[in-house]
């Protein structure tokens, strides 16, 4: 599955977010930088036989910490690393990715605790055959 | 009720035999082409002649004989695929390769379209690098030699 695979390739990536890549939430008192990525859109289109072609999916991965030293080197790897890939990830083929929002700065304000968060969209065309 | 939709199940077959004459559908063997995306089935339209005359304010029209008969649609080209090759190949040939073609739809009871045809049309659609890496698909037209024979 698409979303296993991203995390498997991200956690290969040797982000400063190492292994704490997840997703759609962060487990509670997670370390940061942490990475989040979540599918917000997809389908697979059909032929008259009823045979799948390629699966469309669009993901959001956000990146989270305390400081934006920590938190834009991981959301540009993520994005070097992306953006163009072709081929095999995982069992995943994959056909296209693109960077489709390039990262952008956001602040979450916790308490008086503030987070920075990093995000960005990629839409991908693949199969799991 | 027996209607259907109109997305899923149907198909179009090609005949095997090239020979002249063609034999009659039951007694050639047909393919299904895979991965077809898209099928318009033939359209009937007879052609009209209109005429007036002076003491009637209406037009008078009859009938004609059947305008021609094309079946379009569009494969996700596969180029693995033995009938693929065989539509581009038919469609490079002058003066049109004939073969039995078959449409079965996806109804209750099967309806189904026999003919003659060959193709007419085999256009690729380009190789882009500006959008996302969809499937490449071919449009082809099939024209009808004849009459179609509906099935039941």
């Amino acid at each position: 599955m698409l979303d296993t695979d991203l995390i498997l390739f991200l956690q290969q990536q040797g982000t400063g977010a190492g292994t704490r890549i997840h997703t759609g939430n962060a487990p509670q008192n997670s370390q940061f930088p942490v990475v989040i990525i979540r599918r917000t859109s997809g389908n697979t289109p059909r032929v008259l036989g009823g045979q799948a072609l390629n699966s469309r999916a669009q993901f959001s991965m956000d990146v989270i910490g305390v400081d934006y030293a920590t938190v834009l080197p991981v959301a540009n790897q993520i994005r070097a690393s992306l953006d163009g890939f072709t081929g095999y990830m995982g069992g995943s083929n994959i056909m296209s990715a693109r960077c489709l929002a390039e990262p952008a700065d956001f602040s979450e304000i916790e308490g008086d605790q503030v987070f920075r968060r990093v995000s960005q969209d990629f839409f991908f065309v693949y199969s799991e055959a | 009720m027996a209607y259907y939709g109109q997305s899923v199940n149907a198909f179009l077959y090609i005949g095997t035999s090239t020979a002249t004459p063609l034999p009659a559908p039951a007694g050639d063997s047909f393919t299904v082409i895979p991965l077809l995306e898209i099928l318009t089935p033939p359209g009937l339209e007879t052609s009209i002649g209109t005429f007036s005359i002076l003491n009637d304010a209406n037009k008078r029209s009859v009938g004609g004989k059947s305008n021609d008969k094309v079946v379009e649609g569009t494969v996700v080209i596969d180029w693995t695929e033995a009938t693929h090759v065989s539509m581009y190949a038919d469609a490079a040939l002058a003066g049109g390769q004939k073969r039995n073609w078959r449409i079965v739809y996806p109804d209750s009871n099967t309806r189904q379209l026999d003919f003659v045809a060959f193709v007419a049309k085999w256009t690729e659609e380009s190789f882009d690098a500006t959008g996302d890496a969809k499937e490449h698909v071919a449009a082809f037209t099939l024209a009808v030699d004849g009459a179609i024979t509906v099935t039941p």
